[in-house]
């Protein structure tokens, strides 16, 4: 299924998505109406359906369009094997039950336990459906996270870029934030997950577009590995160096100079042709300082991607207790999958969100002096280029 | 002191009691050739001769085997043959040693050496030991695919796989003696990870990772090797950048141009991906 993106292509997409849930759904006429009646009293707490239309968004933190989408995209996957999976009063779990409950666990991150406590269900019950939609998603949803395939998908994007600061022909904006971990101190086989501020972590890398779309990510590495490691040995790099990425037109910016495509990253990445960072050092000159402000505001974007990543799925938020780690990776990615289809399905929940840029609390800024010479020209033209032109 | 009196009873000293009790002659025919020669041990030899004089003449009389040898060939020669490297081993006798019974060479080494095996993985640890040694060692990109399968067995044997939710990290302190690409690891903490790479066409794969202070390693399970970076460790920002500035090679044509086809070298070049 190719990413949906813009109204037209949303309401489509109800449409479908309608069909869908009548089709599939535990209660056929109303469709998810009943089943979310069905739900809410299932979980204890919860007021009744009257008002149960807004405290839908405040379970799930997405709407019932958004709902019914995910619903359609994993159900040939999670169909496949239903049965056996039941409430602790013997009522079976519905489709849509399922997709709920690990939704709640990943919007939550509340325990197995909890969550169990709360829709009367085993907490083992609760991991095994919570990991059947992981695999059930990152299977069937990824066309949600690809680099722009188009020309004009492209073009749309550096055009926002560009409106944001006036940075011409950017791409895209690249951080990095840890998912922290809580796991044994005493076991040496911890180490290498020990970051630089002593907490136990593992990396996701993204790369955002100017409407805070994750286009690229890389997870799963240690903490102890620092952002430009990380990013040296990602694929995306990889691509870059060998010209099958950021390949497109270049941009004149004045008589006889160009830029190329490029991201941009913060000083904890070299400094590369396709990667502009900031001047380093104090007391910079005023052609320096002013590229390093619009750099940085720009560089915004891409924080808030990752504070409202893991604002809206707290499971990755606070400190994960001894988790698998070759699970944990995967578990980021639905959730990185997620955010995308919200911003996808231009669901009305994303304005309410709260614009944190907070999401690595308590890490300091990473320096790397790495530069390439290239790199050292084309942030040297475009600051020259940035200083005679007003931010719009 | 008592074994030193001579008795006198039978006038014979208690090496001559100590032949006789043995079948050797006591009082004459001492001599070992002679009693070779003869073929006859209750002949007549006599030596007092000391152990030293003795070797020399077994060294001298295996001369004679030796010729004898081609000579006329009979039974005594046989004879001599066998008693001669009986007493050659028994005396340890400098003289050259009968091949048919060349003495198998210790397993160790007298003078221990490093050994150098000439293969890819081999030429990648040195590479490796010559650049930890440089000044300018960042990362760099090896392909040492040869070394890769070695280590996966090793990593292997010694892993006892993944799968569980436990982390597979183990200090490789044992001997790992089965070629260099483990002695590459020796000392190496390793990691089991999962990594995903949404750039990447098989977007999800497990990888092996190999750490040591800042050196790290990280091999595909399938046997594909690469070092991803190297640092040293420098005081502020980030660690190990001035190398990588060193490690950079520039080349300053077509600064404008669009990267495609530059010279340019990023610090990328010394860092193997992962694809």
């Amino acid at each position: 299924m190719a990413p949906m993106r813009g109204l037209k292509k949303r309401k489509k997409l109800d449409k479908k998505n309608e069909g869908n849930a009548s089709a599939s759904g535990s209660s056929e006429k109303e469709g998810s109406v009943d089943w979310w009646h069905d739900f809410c009293q299932r979980i204890n707490g919860f007021q009744s359906p009257s008002k149960g239309l807004d405290k839908y968004k405040s379970v799930f933190k997405i709407s019932r369009n958004t709902f019914n989408y995910i619903c359609s995209l994993v159900e040939e996957n999670m169909m496949v094997k239903t049965g056996g999976i039941s409430f602790s009063n013997g009522k079976n779990l519905s489709f849509q039950d399922q997709v709920a409950i690990a939704l709640r666990r990943l919007s939550s991150g509340e325990s197995l336990m909890t969550i169990g406590d709360s829709c009367g269900l085993h907490h083992s019950t609760v991991s095994q459906v919570t990991w059947r939609f992981v695999e059930a998603l990152e299977e069937r949803g990824l066309q949600h996270l690809q680099w722009p395939s188009s020309e004009t998908e492209m073009t749309e994007i550096k055009s926002k870029f560009e409106k944001m600061r006036g940075l011409p022909n950017c791409c895209g904006v690249i951080d990095t934030t840890h998912i922290m971990m809580c796991l044994p101190t005493s076991d040496q086989t911890s180490n290498v997950w020990l970051d630089r501020e002593k907490n136990h972590s593992m990396v996701l890398q993204a790369i955002v577009d100017p409407e805070m779309r994750f286009r690229d990510i890389v997870i799963g590495w240690p903490g102890k590995m620092e952002d430009w490691l990380i990013f040296q040995s990602s694929s995306f790099n990889k691509l870059c160096d060998e010209g099958e990425r950021l390949n497109g037109k270049n941009i004149e910016l004045s008589e006889g100079s160009e830029i190329r495509e490029y991201i941009i990253g913060d000083s904890g990445y070299p400094l590369l042709p396709y990667l502009m960072t900031p001047y380093q050092g104090k007391e910079l000159p005023e052609l320096r300082a002013e590229f390093n402000r619009r750099l940085s505001a720009t560089q915004m974007v891409a924080q808030r991607a990752l504070a409202r990543l893991k604002d809206m799925w707290k499971i990755i938020q606070g400190v994960m207790w001894r988790p698998d780690k070759h699970k944990l990776p995967r578990i980021i990615l639905v959730c990185c999958l997620l955010h995308n289809i919200v911003i996808d399905l231009e669901d009305d929940l994303q304005d309410e969100m709260p614009l944190s840029y907070a999401h690595d609390s308590g890490y300091r800024q990473q320096v790397c002096e790495a530069m390439d010479i290239k790199g050292v020209c084309l942030r040297d033209a475009l600051s020259h280029y940035l200083s005679g032109k007003l931010p719009p | 002191m008592i074994c030193s009196i001579s008795t006198g009873k039978c006038g014979l000293s208690w090496l001559d009691r100590l032949r006789s009790t043995k079948g050797f002659p006591t009082a004459d025919g001492l001599d070992l050739d002679h009693f070779l020669s003869t073929n006859n041990p209750n002949s007549d030899s006599n030596s007092t001769e000391s152990s030293q004089s003795d070797e020399k003449r077994v060294g001298e009389n295996r001369k004679e085997i030796s010729s004898n040898r081609n000579g006329d060939d009979d039974g005594d020669s046989e004879w001599f043959g066998i008693m001669s490297n009986v007493l050659s081993d028994l005396f340890n006798m400098g003289g050259e040693p009968d091949r048919s019974r060349k003495k198998k060479s210790s397993r160790k080494q007298t003078n221990p050496r490093i050994c150098l095996v000439s293969t890819a993985a081999a030429a990648a640890a040195v590479e490796e030991e010559e650049e930890r040694s440089s000044v300018g060692c960042e990362r760099k990109d090896e392909n040492a695919s040869a070394e890769n399968a070695n280590a996966s067995n090793a990593v292997d044997r010694g892993g006892g796989g993944g799968g569980s939710g436990c982390d597979n990290e183990e200090e490789e302190e044992g001997e790992l003696d089965n070629g260099g690409g483990e002695r590459e690891l020796f000392g190496f903490s390793r990691n089991e990870v999962t990594v995903i790479d949404t750039s990447c066409v098989e977007w999800k794969f497990e990888k092996l990772v190999y750490r040591k202070r800042n050196v790290w390693k990280v091999r595909e399970k399938k046997g594909k090797s690469k070092i991803i970076g190297r640092k040293r460790r420098k005081g502020g920002g980030c660690d190990g950048s001035a190398d990588v500035k060193k490690k950079m090679k520039v080349s300053n044509s077509e600064e404008n141009g669009g990267g495609r086809g530059g010279e340019c070298v990023s610090p990328s070049k010394h860092v193997s991906l992962l694809c």
